[in-house]
């Protein structure tokens, strides 16, 4: 017997089928990739916002150093270069390798250099902020450490030794921090 | 449509031809003009002559036959006058006389026919309602539901026992597409669609939960938002608050996603989309551990494809 559903059924089907494949040709994990890039950036720009720096360092530029990621690099040289910190303007710097490392306001060391983290260390001022992304802040040796913890990014403060080196941790990071110590 | 079209009006002639001249109603000359004009195949004069009727003869308004001849001249006027057409205001006149027909068909002589036309309508309603959908016609989409609102109705009084889950599946799904897909043309302004897109596939996935379509949408929906809510809506230059609050959205949203695509990959284990949407999840919640097996799986699948080609 005639049935006029079954034509729709059909083209239904055939709809379902044609859209799908368009959600397969797209790739999440670029998507997946550029949100935590995203998100760290924030968090570094944050950071920079809210360490307040001795009053020596607090003219000419404010520069910002980053050791092994180009994306995240990319990202904050394009989203927040020449934007004020305070009076000074913000700029961005890249290191290829840990010899490469100048003098810098604050340091970001990814967490796939972390086997060259003794070179980097030995070549630091009093006047650089060492920011990492590990396990643990003690195995690091800095004063800011991102890490996940239940599926989200956080950071460690390391305040004590901030304050060594007289920088001043702002209220709304010690609030907003995973642990200090 | 041809072949449906000619059955059709096979069934109107015999069930007219059964039935129009078979009554024992109080006489009442205005309605045998209204026969005269109906047998004529003047319709539109026919309709504007039902009041005429309903005024000189009141009782008319409680007959089933009366009733029943105005169902058809309606159903006339839609089919030869407005062209089957989805706006026709026929349609809805029909199918009230057809119902109001059955109700005070006590002796169950018009009943039979009356049953069969609504069927019929109500096959027009849900055609109308999917082809809306066929062709993403997003303005005509409140009408897909009425359409569909309006098929049940008239489909369980002409079949009680019909058991709509099917068809009610292909309606939620389409709708749930439909929402999506405005939603996805204007992320920023249509917020709201999205809920919408949500609980139309929740509906479609309640009547059956082991479907492919629904539980992919929904799984590739809620991890696009996941990542759509910080690198879309998330200033970059946000206060601290604000990241960590938006990244609990995120997160949250990851979280939904993974039970629906995990479900579609028991159903297709060698879809890569699926194997690459669920390593994408696990990577935005750093599972790295669940994040390479998943991209190992589609590495394997990646190479086997590539061989069989």
């Amino acid at each position: 017997m005639y049935n006029p559903f079954k034509i729709f059924i059909l083209l239904f089907l055939t709809f379902f089928i044609s859209v799908n494949c368009l959600h397969a040709q797209q790739s999440p994990s670029s998507a997946a990739k550029a949100l935590k890039v995203k998100m760290k950036s924030m968090f570094i720009y944050q950071f920079a916002k809210n360490v307040y720096w001795p009053k020596a360092y607090t003219t000419g530029d404010f520069t910002i150093g980053i050791y092994g990621s180009k994306d995240l690099y990319n990202l904050l040289n394009t989203s927040f270069k020449d934007k004020m910190n305070g009076s000074q303007k913000i700029k961005f710097a890249f290191y290829e390798s840990a010899s490469d490392i100048s003098d810098c306001h604050l340091l970001f060391v990814s967490g796939e250099e972390k086997e060259s983290m003794a070179t980097v260390q030995k070549g630091l001022n009093d006047k650089t902020l060492l920011v990492t992304e590990g396990e643990d802040l003690a195995t690091t040796g800095s004063m800011i450490n991102f890490v996940y913890v239940q599926n989200r990014l956080k950071f460690q403060i390391n305040k004590s030794k901030a304050e060594k080196k007289d920088f001043t941790i702002g209220q709304t990071l010690t609030k907003l921090a995973y642990s200090t110590i | 449509m041809k072949l449906y079209s000619n059955i059709i009006s096979f069934l109107f002639f015999v069930i007219m031809s059964s039935t129009c001249f078979s009554q024992n109603t109080s006489y009442c000359p205005e309605q045998m003009l209204l026969i005269q004009k109906y047998k004529s195949k003047n319709y539109l004069n026919a309709s504007q002559y039902i009041d005429t009727v309903l005024i000189q003869c009141p009782d008319k308004s409680s007959d089933a036959y009366f009733l029943h001849l105005c169902g058809f001249i309606n159903f006339n006027i839609y089919r030869e006058i407005d062209g089957k057409s989805s706006s026709s205001s026929a349609r809805p006149a029909a199918c009230d006389y057809f119902i109001k027909s059955v109700n005070y068909d006590n002796k169950n002589q018009f009943t039979e026919k009356n049953l069969q036309a609504l069927n019929s309508f109500s096959i027009s309603y849900i055609n109308d309602a999917l082809m809306i959908m066929q062709k993403m016609e997003f303005k005509k989409q409140s009408k897909a539901l009425d359409y569909y609102n309006t098929f049940k109705k008239l489909k369980s009084i002409a079949e009680p026992n019909y058991d709509f889950s099917n068809i009610s599946i292909d309606f939620f799904n389409g709708m749930g597409r439909m929402y999506k897909m405005r939603y996805e043309n204007d992320k920023i302004n249509s917020k709201n669609l999205l809920d919408s897109s949500i609980n139309y596939f929740n509906k479609s996935l309640a009547l059956n939960p082991n479907q492919y379509t629904p539980n992919y949408d929904l799984g590739i929906l809620y991890h696009n938002l996941g990542v759509d809510i910080i690198l879309e809506e998330l200033d970059i230059d946000a206060d601290l608050e604000m990241v960590i609050l938006m990244q609990e959205q995120a997160v949250d949203y990851f979280s939904k996603s993974l039970p629906y695509l995990e479900k579609v990959y028991q159903m297709k284990p060698e879809e890569t989309s699926i194997v690459q949407g669920i390593a994408a999840v696990y990577y935005s919640l750093n599972d790295m551990e669940k994040h390479v097996e998943y991209m190992n799986i589609l590495k394997g699948l990646e190479s086997k494809n590539s061989g069989d080609n």
